[in-house]
């Protein structure tokens, strides 16, 4: 009875619940940011003309994961001091020494390129048609996503105080930067960003490692056809490269949600140690914290197991995929 | 194959294409290295430049950053010590003083008064002896110099100074304040090793104590503050320009200046060591007279004073050298009784003056045309250190720019030679980790591959879940086992629990399947054994996955830092990564940027030798 009542302790406590909001927020961040680039960056690495410069990228790439663990944590908690003498306040408080004209150039500059990158997502699946629809829904999903960010603070400033507060708002694109420092770390609205991009930082470069060696796989004879026919660039990474790839995809999607769900807790711990104000308690960390400090076993090894039943229908699909894939070396 | 084939690149749009990419991946690549670049530069910072966020520190430009960079090491990091001593007002040593040329004049009277008059070495500080979470060179030569004494016996040493000492590390003498009345030492080997240092130090590397700067300090800066000289010159009749050129008289101020006269009384009597009073016109007799009221019995004396005296009439009067405990006291008593106007302040300030004014045969024009200094009497010159100090500099800029660069660099590789085996440690726990993975995981595999055994198939599916599991719930009953098998703080609990990996077994078994049977069968027929087939075939076929595994461990082992702490708590068994994580709560960003670079060296110099060998043994899932 003693387990079960480890269980119950655990599912009958709103602490559990709200930790378990902000690991699904986690693993959100984490996959929505950080599984698409190792993929964009093989593929761009696999484009790099000379052999020379494909080395030098490769190397700087990888560069940070050359730091390990824990360590990277403790740079960026030098990068991210919240006093204006932080590195990355420091970078950002320049912008305020930008005169009226190139500051209002760089606030245009910067909403053009956000919102043009809104319409390539928004675009792209119409223009390829016979891209698979499932990706068409994701991109288009994280179209409507980022427009709806972006129209937010729009909509509550006007539904606040007027259509007058939204005019004041493309005021504010002219004219110089008025920036104040940003609390990074320390502010909870950021907290769980701020912990989710050293992690993509560091491990882009290892990661495009395995899909550049998958890039190598797909038959060189494809893209010649492909031309033949008189394909384009975009219809040769969306109707060949991505095709080809999409079991390792699948798999190390399905393998980088089990990572996100039970990974971070040494990250975490040395950057905010779950604050601010709880911001960033994941249930990992709440595991490590319950065992390890409370000494609360039977209640941490629970949630230990909570948390791999989640997991079990993507361990079992992982499994699967697995044990049904035939393995071929990169040349 | 690129996906731009060769004829797109031909044209215009292929062009544009690739410079974009070009660009983008430049872009990506300057963030990567960035961050680098400022823990590189940030390495070789200390407290004094550590918020400037250029990336090249600006000591290795500037000779006043250089400067006062020095000066930050030489007063150990602290900004109440530079002041004290060199008589200003600095709020960091960003804005301490630099001279603003060489003055050949003050630096040969300087040079020739060191030379004819010989200072005691107690009136010299060695500068960088100490200082806040970080090791100063001349610590780092003094627990040397110890360490090599004692032969690196930490016993011998702990009984020689009667404190059982753990590191050569925990060695942290707090420099001598040989001012305060209340400051004394007794004789050890540290102090030996110190006073050995000091005589081999060159003269920029110490500073004299300044009585006048003690004195601002204790009784003037509490009152008026030391930031302008308004609040003292309200309250005293007379007026002082500045405390800069400030300098305590000898003798004791005259009776219209009561406000200076009784603060110079109390500071002599309260605060300063007597050994700097002397007394003029004052016979022994009084002296011996005194102290044989106190003591009664010579043997006293010489107990409470650590002497030889044979009878009290031997016992000069004191004429300058340094001395503390039951003598200062007992001196210190005696000038209370006299009245004030025979004491005369000595120290390296007044004899310097002294000494002036007989080279320069009480020429004072002589003396201000040689120094290019404007004072009004000898008794206002000032000792010029600072210029001794910056021309040291100057002369030795190249070699001092490198130590300070590499300060931290050397402090990280010290400690970690101090702390002994955490290298060594992380060396053969790598080793063994990497020889274990390349025997068990290959094996496994191989018997799964070569004997199709019935459940072969559930075995595979088996030794995958363990990868299912959340680390978290296995740490706690691995610690328990280790426990129990009574392994912990030994290899075999760094080892052990990670020897097989299901995922490497997988990959390996997938592999050996690939393999043509028919060479095996070959190998039969030519009387092959099993394990000659292993070896021969199998491995020698699988170089490039053995490689990846090899590097997969590797990197396992070496980041290990949680498994690590909790099964090898003990300070014998740390790897680097444990020593890193204590040696983080206990150093400056510098030194911690400095231990981090250096401990992604041996994963950088992996992938920088071996990247052709990891991307081909790395293996890609295809549906089949």
């Amino acid at each position: 009875m003693a387990c079960v009542d480890n269980f119950a302790k655990v599912l009958f406590d709103a602490r559990f619940w709200s930790s378990f909001e902000r690991t699904i927020y986690f693993v959100a961040l984490t996959i929505g940011l950080g599984f698409w680039p190792p993929i964009l960056l093989a593929i761009l690495l696999q484009e790099v003309p000379t052999a020379t410069l494909k080395y030098i990228f490769r190397t700087v790439y990888y560069l940070p994961s050359v730091i390990s663990g824990v360590l990277i944590m403790f740079l960026w908690r030098q990068l991210y001091d919240p006093s204006k003498y932080g590195v990355l306040n420091h970078l950002l408080l320049m912008l305020n020494l930008c005169g009226p004209i190139s500051a209002t150039l760089i606030k245009l500059l910067a909403l053009g390129l956000w919102l043009s990158f809104i319409a390539i997502l928004i675009m792209l699946p119409i223009r390829i048609e016979e891209m698979s629809r499932p990706l068409k829904a994701a991109l288009w999903v994280v179209a409507g996503t980022l427009t709806a960010v972006t129209l937010q603070p729009i909509a509550v400033r006007i539904s606040e105080s007027g259509p007058m507060a939204g005019l004041a708002l493309f005021k504010g694109l002219i004219g110089p930067f008025h920036l104040a420092p940003l609390g990074w770390i320390q502010s909870p609205g950021a907290a769980m960003l701020c912990v989710v991009l050293p992690t993509i930082w560091a491990g882009s470069g290892a990661g495009s490692i395995l899909y550049l060696a998958a890039l190598k796989t797909v038959p060189d004879e494809l893209y010649e056809a492909a031309e033949m026919d008189g394909a384009r660039i975009w219809h040769k990474i969306f109707y060949i490269t991505l095709p080809q790839l999409k079991y390792l995809i699948v798999i190390q999607f399905i393998a980088a949600v089990i990572a996100a769900f039970q990974g971070g807790t040494d990250y975490i711990l040395a950057l905010t140690g779950g604050g601010p104000n709880h911001a960033t308690l994941i249930i990992p960390l709440e595991i490590f914290f319950r065992t390890f400090l409370k000494l609360q076993f039977g209640v941490g090894t629970a949630m230990a197991w909570l948390l791999g039943i989640i997991l079990i229908w993507f361990t079992a699909t992982q499994l699967k995929m697995l044990s049904k894939a035939e393995f071929k070396g990169g040349r | 194959m690129p996906i731009i084939s060769r004829a797109e690149t031909r044209n215009f749009r292929g062009k544009l294409l690739h410079t974009g990419i070009i660009l983008l991946l430049t872009l990506g690549g300057v963030s990567m290295i960035y961050p680098f670049l400022l823990m590189l530069s940030g390495s070789m910072r200390s407290e004094m430049d550590s918020s400037s966020l250029g990336l090249i520190p600006s000591f290795f430009t500037s000779d006043k950053s250089l400067y006062r960079k020095f000066l930050e090491t030489k007063y150990d990091q602290s900004v109440g010590i530079l002041n004290e001593n060199t008589h200003q007002h600095a709020y960091t040593f960003n804005d301490a003083r630099v001279p603003a040329r060489l003055i050949p004049g003050r630096i040969s009277d300087l040079r020739t008064f060191l030379r004819h008059v010989k200072v005691s070495h107690n009136w010299w500080v060695l500068g960088g002896i100490s200082g806040f979470n970080t090791t100063p060179p001349n610590l780092r030569r003094l627990r040397t110099r110890l360490a090599q004494e004692f032969h690196g016996n930490l016993r011998a040493f702990g009984r020689a100074i009667g404190a059982p000492t753990s590191s050569w590390t925990d060695i942290t003498p707090t420099p001598p304040n040989w001012l305060s009345q209340r400051f004394n030492y007794h004789p050890d080997p540290i102090w030996t090793a110190y006073f050995q240092l000091l005589r081999r130090s060159p003269v920029a590397e110490r500073y004299i104590p300044s009585i006048t700067g003690y004195f601002l300090a204790t009784m003037i800066q509490p009152k008026y503050g030391l930031s302008s000289v308004a609040g003292y010159n309200r309250a005293h009749a007379h007026h002082v320009s500045s405390f800069i050129t400030f300098v305590l008289p000898d003798r004791v101020p005259p009776a219209n200046h009561p406000l200076l006269r009784q603060d110079w009384l109390t500071f002599v009597r309260r605060d300063l060591n007597p050994s700097f009073v002397l007394l003029k016109g004052e016979s022994p007799a009084a002296w011996q007279s005194f102290l044989a009221g106190r003591y009664t019995h010579i043997a006293a004396l010489n107990i409470s004073w650590h002497g030889h005296y044979p009878s009290f009439g031997a016992i000069p009067l004191p004429r300058g050298h340094w001395f503390g405990g039951g003598q200062a006291q007992d001196y210190a008593a005696f000038l209370r009784t006299l009245n004030p106007s025979v004491y005369r302040l000595t120290g390296p300030g007044y004899v310097w003056r002294a000494w002036l004014r007989r080279h320069y045969h009480h020429n004072l024009a002589k003396l201000n045309a040689t120094e290019h200094t404007h004072y009004p009497r000898f008794a206002d010159a000032q000792l010029p250190m600072d210029q001794i100090t910056y021309q040291y500099v100057c002369q030795h800029s190249l070699k001092l720019r490198w130590d300070f660069a590499t300060l931290n660099y050397v402090n990280v590789f010290n400690q970690m030679i101090f702390h002994g085996r955490a290298m060594l440690n992380t060396l053969i726990y790598c080793a063994l980790a990497i020889l274990a993975a390349l025997l068990v995981n290959p094996l496994a595999a191989y018997s799964m591959s070569r004997f199709r055994l019935p459940g072969t198939y559930k075995m595979l599916l088996m030794l995958m879940a363990t990868m299912a599991f959340p680390p978290m719930v296995t740490m706690i009953p691995v610690f328990i086992i280790l426990r129990h098998l009574h392994l912990l703080n030994t290899f075999g609990a760094l080892v052990l629990p990670s020897i097989a990996n299901g995922y490497m077994i997988f990959l390996l078994k997938g592999f050996f399947d690939s393999l043509p049977r028919e060479l095996y069968e070959a190998a039969r027929i030519d009387g092959a054994s099993e394990l000659r087939m292993f070896f021969q075939i199998t491995l020698a076929l699988s170089k490039p996955i053995l490689a990846w595994v090899a590097l997969g461990t590797f990197v396992g082992a070496y980041t290990n830092f949680l498994g690590a702490l909790i099964v090898c708590p003990a300070q014998h068994m740390w790897l680097i990564t444990v020593w890193l994580y204590q040696f983080e709560q206990q150093s400056t960003p510098a030194a911690i940027y400095a231990a981090v670079l250096i401990a992604s060296i041996p994963t950088l110099m992996i992938f920088l030798l071996a990247q052709r060998t990891i991307i081909r043994g790395i293996v890609v899932p295809v549906e089949k």
